[in-house]
């Protein structure tokens, strides 16, 4: 009996010495250092040493033990040196740039990161989604949609220059009514480039989409990628990602030419399998050819049914654009000429494109007739001068049609939130809003938005500027954390005389409007009552001489963005006095006759009056997207001026009434336009 | 689906838990449905093939075992269209690559699918047919002949079992049984670890130089394939282990296919432990009925060449393997010749008898053979001879360019192929068969390996990153 309990202590004992050494093992503070999860600290260690337990007192999986305890043993060692690296050895981190998709790697989201080379120095910025951004663009912005989606390899990512001088932003600069995104990827091939389109690239809803191909490694290793255990141990941690990059990554310099020359081999057997210039051929690049083609075909098929266009821009190599390059790897690898065909995947391709009536867009000629050198010496990449060779040729090849609402002018100098343009009475000068330095300033600049002022300079956000039409004061709108509590100020341009026109206790208001003559205000106000509730907004008209203020809209319903009419005897405004959607409504300040002039079933704002009074823009988010539009206060017609996948709004006649400048938001690209009307 | 690859992890473990959930009298049927689907994993043309092979074999068996008169006939035709049908599968890509100097873009994909696993199992096929005349024709069924051909662990790339060793063994109902699961297990990771870390990073290190030949030093060219030697051995080696495993898995023993071949010291004992199952299929199939080691010494030299030069074509239709089954008769024969001359023989004394000159010549015969991979592995005539100038050129070899293997790459991974080599194949077949029972029986030290084998598969394993080099052939 003793000897029992002796036993039962004993196996009691080791129990405890189990769990102790597990939880030493798996030290939660240590798993937490690592995870920065507390679910994850807590739940690691509880559930292997429950299981542990389970397997050394059970007598079926007894033999697993010392199994499952050195498994656990191991995973601890790489735990601890995960968390020593991460916290002495961070100097070695090697960067994450790209995280692993389900069979394809995308860039991680909100990379800002500098890429040094020998031959350039690059700033790379990803948004949430991992789409490549500007230096200025925000990261946190998402798109939804998008006009022209280009997928491709590293040629289109364009790492190698800044994101500026990439080839689909000087294509959206010089088409700013669309919505352009770049979403290449170094070491995409088809399979990639396919699998991408299929998960993420169909959502964002392109019209056309530009597949990038390129004769320097698309033809070759046509294979859809599987990711490893270690592919994914690499993107968890760091000192994973510091052991093993060496043995999966070549370092560039240590290849044959000290440059990347594929498709181009020093031996036979490679070129025969791999290199698409080569005329001898094996099974196994006509098999990467059979799926090359095959893979073409599904991309432009599912983007077909997607009712979007499939465009192809094939980039030549270097080899096949400067004798030089030719020269160096015929030399260096002992090729013979008489086997290679600098013109076949050209050809192939073309073949291929015009079998499925594909566009396809060959640089070739493009480059060699560029005046400057399209690639890096060193690195097999383009440089800026290639992707404005790129840009030239895709704007050259696209018809007409395609370009034909390149109305728009993006008069924007940075990506900065520009809103709310609105002319000076000299016609020569426009007020405008602007972010800077994490909240809105006000500016006045010339009209194409050059030689631009700040007038405001705080920690406040200072918007909806009107300045008065002697040029002597601006009102506008300053806001707090809490927007329901928003003041009309006005000041001198200087910044001097600063003064609230609303108390900002339990009177509030915002984006006021003067009259032609300089005599009037009209804004939206609200107030709060005894019981701290805000009442609705309403328009009010301050006479500046008397200081009168009179309501002349009620608070039953909300009304907003008033604006007078050149004589100055109407306001225009937004109003949901008639069902749930904002409708522009007038007013005629004499009679206090009010007509609903759009009443539709979705939202309009921001009502701009022509100088000589007869039309009225303003903007609509009809299907659920915001375009401009006009209407004829004489006749009543109505049109709808743009109809993009940007938004746009704020508009305001330029004097003369043949321009209308707005503000507008295209992809990561927002600011203040024109538009010829 | 390669068994190195995550879409084959999934299946198997789809499959081994429905297999063990499957009442037994169902678990062949799941067998042949799972070997049929792994077939038709990358295409139905694998399956196709497999299926006619299948068909052609029951047909044969089944009319030759009443009628013993049927038997020369139909055997003799059946044999001749498997034949054609390996020959036309295998070598029909040859015909229309030979010769291609210009670029030939040929649409029809199926034209270069080699079915996989064609060669073994239509050896399987032939065996069978051939055997049929003394064996138990009641227990032909389609069923268990398509099982015998197609049963996923071993047909791919064998070993490849003769009726006896392997067809009886399905009508044996297997139990869910720990130690064959712990068992195969082990056998599964000693498998993925030969081939994952040692082949695989043996190719990783040698494939640039022997590529580039002309770029690197003779030292260097000859280093590398000597280094080839083993990643030929783990590769196959490798593929034999998780074949066994996956058997064992499934409660099937698998045959074992290595023999320590390395371990040889004569072109003679070598084949007795390489490749084991295909050396005795060739011997009896094509040696012994060609007369084999008869008391006529030309026909035996036919014999011997006749069977290396099949050999050599059984894996692959180019000039490289046939060069390759004519350097192995050639050297076969002069050691027998050499053997039958009496000239070391019985040298019982002396220098001869002592062990340094034993290990010299196991060394000197790893020469050899190594030098006889590298007509295996050329893709060229032109290749092989300036890869052997350069080993031959002896005096331009430099010691410097060993500097090329102390990059921390290169470097980690010789490091594990040296202290791999210093473990025994006893030693490893002794810790994969070892299940403790008691308490006492218990090795830290065993089970540890066992996860370093684990952790070194899952941090360098690269999964899909290269095909068995056999699946080729």
């Amino acid at each position: 009996m003793s000897r029992e309990i002796l036993y039962k202590s004993i196996s009691r004992q080791k129990n405890v010495i189990l769990l102790l050494t597990t939880f030493l093992l798996l030290n939660p503070l240590i798993l937490y250092i690592v995870s920065k999860s507390i679910i994850f600290s807590l739940l690691l260690p509880i559930a292997t040493s429950a299981l542990l337990l389970y397997i050394y007192n059970s007598t079926k999986y007894k033999i697993a033990t010392t199994y499952f305890f050195n498994l656990v043993f191991i995973m601890a060692v790489f735990i601890t040196a995960e968390a020593i690296f991460n916290s002495n050895f961070n100097e070695f981190n090697v960067e994450n740039l790209y995280s692993i998709k389900k069979n394809y790697y995308f860039n991680q989201p909100y990379l800002d990161k500098v890429f040094n080379d020998k031959e350039f120095t690059v700033n790379y910025k990803t948004n949430k989604q991992g789409l490549r951004i500007g230096f200025e663009d925000d990261p946190k912005v998402e798109i939804e949609q998008v006009d022209w989606l280009f997928i491709g390899d590293s040629y289109t990512q364009g790492a190698q220059v800044q994101f500026e001088d990439l080839y689909s932003t000087i294509l959206n600069d010089s088409l700013p009514n669309k919505i352009i995104v770049n979403a290449g990827i170094s070491g995409f091939g088809l399979p990639d480039e396919y699998n991408y389109y299929i998960s993420e690239g169909r959502k964002l809803k392109p019209n056309k989409v530009f597949l990038q191909i390129c004769n320097f490694n698309d033809f070759m290793n046509v294979v859809e990628k599987e990711p490893g255990f270690s592919d994914y141990l690499m993107e968890y941690s760091n000192f994973a990602r510091f052991l093993l990059y060496g043995f999966k990554y070549a370092n560039p310099a240590e290849l044959p030419l000290g440059r990347w020359t594929e498709p181009f081999y020093p031996d036979e057997e490679s070129n025969k399998n791999y290199n698409i210039f080569y005329k001898v051929s094996s099974p196994s690049k006509e098999k990467d050819l059979i799926k090359f083609k095959a893979y073409l075909s599904k991309i432009n098929q599912e983007v077909t049914k997607d009712g979007a266009q499939l465009i192809v821009l094939q980039i030549p190599t270097k080899e096949q654009i400067y004798y030089k390059f030719f020269e160096e790897v015929v030399q260096s690898f002992n090729i013979d000429i008489t086997k290679l065909d600098m013109n076949l995947p050209n050809k192939i391709l073309r073949e291929e494109c015009e079998k499925l009536g594909v566009e396809l867009i060959d640089l070739s000629d493009a480059f060699t007739s560029s005046e400057y050198e399209v690639y890096y010496q060193y690195d097999e990449h383009l440089n800026s001068h290639g992707h404005l060779a790129v840009t030239r040729e895709i704007l050259n090849h696209l018809n007409n049609d395609s370009l034909a609402s390149k109305k728009n002018i993006f008069l924007s100098k940075n990506n900065a939130g520009d809103r709310y343009p609105n002319f000076l009475q000299d016609s020569t000068h426009l007020s405008y809003q602007s972010m800077r330095d994490g909240n809105m300033e006000l500016f006045i600049s010339d009209k194409d938005l050059t030689n631009s002022r700040r007038i405001t300079f705080n920690k406040v956000d200072e918007i909806h500027p009107w300045v008065s039409p002697d040029g002597n004061k601006v009102v506008f709108t300053e806001e707090s954390l809490d927007r329901t509590l928003s003041k009309i100020v006005i000041m001198n341009l200087d910044g001097s005389d600063r003064k609230h026109l609303t108390n900002g206790n339990d009177t509030f208001g915002a984006i006021a409007s003067f009259n032609k003559i300089g005599t009037s205000l009209a804004y939206a106000e609200w107030r709060t009552n005894q019981s701290g509730n805000y009442s609705n907004p309403y328009i009010v008209v301050l006479d500046l001489a008397k200081g009168t203020k009179k309501a002349v809209t009620l608070d039953s319903s909300e009304s907003w963005r008033p604006v007078f009419s050149p004589v100055g005897n109407h306001i225009y405004f937004i109003s949901k006095a008639e069902n749930k959607k904002f409708d522009i409504y007038s007013l005629n300040l004499n009679t206090n006759k009010r007509i609903n002039l759009t009443n539709s079933d979705y939202d309009e704002w921001d009502p701009a009056i022509s100088n000589d009074g007869r039309y009225l823009a303003y903007a609509g988010k009809k299907d659920e997207n915001w375009d401009l539009f006009i209407l004829d206060l004489v006749d009543g017609t109505r049109k709808q001026l743009t109809q993009t996948k940007g938004n746009e709004w704020d508009p305001c006649f330029s004097p003369n009434g043949r321009e209308l400048y707005f503000a507008g938001t295209f992809g990561f690209k927002n600011g203040i336009y024109k538009m010829a009307l | 689906m390669p068994f190195n690859s995550i879409s084959f992890a999934a299946f198997l473990l789809i499959f081994i838990i429905t297999y063990y959930l499957t009442p037994s009298r169902l678990r062949n049927i799941l067998i042949l449905a799972g070997s049929w689907f792994f077939y038709s994993f990358g295409s139905l043309i694998n399956l196709s093939y497999l299926i006619i092979v299948t068909l052609i074999t029951y047909y044969t068996v089944k009319r030759t075992s009443p009628n013993k008169n049927y038997i020369i006939p139909y055997t003799s035709i059946s044999v001749v269209i498997v034949l054609l049908i390996i020959l036309y599968s295998k070598y029909i890509n040859i015909f229309i690559k030979d010769d291609l100097n210009e670029w030939v873009i040929i649409n029809d994909y199926k034209l270069f699918i080699q079915p996989i696993g064609i060669s073994f199992y239509s050896l399987q096929a032939l065996s069978l047919m051939i055997d049929s005349k003394r064996l138990d024709s009641k227990k032909f069924t389609f069923m268990k002949i398509a099982l015998f051909l197609s049963f996923f662990p071993q047909s791919i790339a064998g070993p490849i079992h003769r009726w006896e060793e392997l067809g009886n063994q399905f009508d044996v109902p297997k139990q869910l049984n720990q130690k064959n699961i712990i068992i195969g297990l082990k056998y599964l990771i000693c498998g993925f670890f030969l081939k994952l870390i040692l082949a695989d990073k043996i190719a990783f290190i040698i494939n640039p130089v022997l590529n580039n030949y002309k770029d690197f030093n003779g030292i260097l060219v000859f280093l590398s394939s000597i280094l080839f030697s083993f990643q030929i051995y783990y590769d196959f080696f490798g593929y034999s282990l998780i074949a066994i495993g996956l058997g064992q898995l499934l409660g099937f023993e698998i045959n074992r296919n290595f023999n320590n071949p390395y371990k040889a010291s004569s072109f003679k004992e070598f084949w007795h432990r390489w490749h084991i199952s295909l050396s005795q299929w060739f011997r009896d199939y094509v040696y012994l009925p060609l007369g084999g080691r008869s008391k006529y010494y030309n026909t035996f030299l036919i014999s011997i060449a006749i069977t290396f030069i099949l050999s050599g074509y059984w894996h692959g239709a180019t000039s490289n393997f046939l060069l390759w089954g004519i350097v192995h008769a050639l050297l076969y024969l002069l050691e027998d010749i050499v053997n039958r001359l009496n000239y070391f023989r019985n040298k019982t004394t002396g220098f001869f008898s002592k062990k340094p000159y034993l290990i010299l010549k196991k060394y000197n015969f790893f020469i050899i053979i190594s030098m006889t991979w590298l007509i295996f592995r050329a893709n060229s005539l032109e290749q092989l001879a300036g890869q052997f100038s350069k080993i031959l050129f002896i005096s331009s070899w430099s010691i410097s360019d060993l500097n090329y293997f102390l990059e921390i790459p290169k470097l980690t991974f010789i490091t594990i192929l040296l202290i791999s080599l210093s473990v025994k194949t006893d030693k490893m077949y002794q810790l994969i068969q070892h299940v403790p029972i008691k308490k006492s029986e218990f090795r830290f030290k065993e089970s540890m390996v066992i996860c370093i084998c684990i952790l070194l598969i899952i941090l360098f394993g690269d999964i899909n990153q290269q095909q068995f080099l056999y699946f080729k052939f």
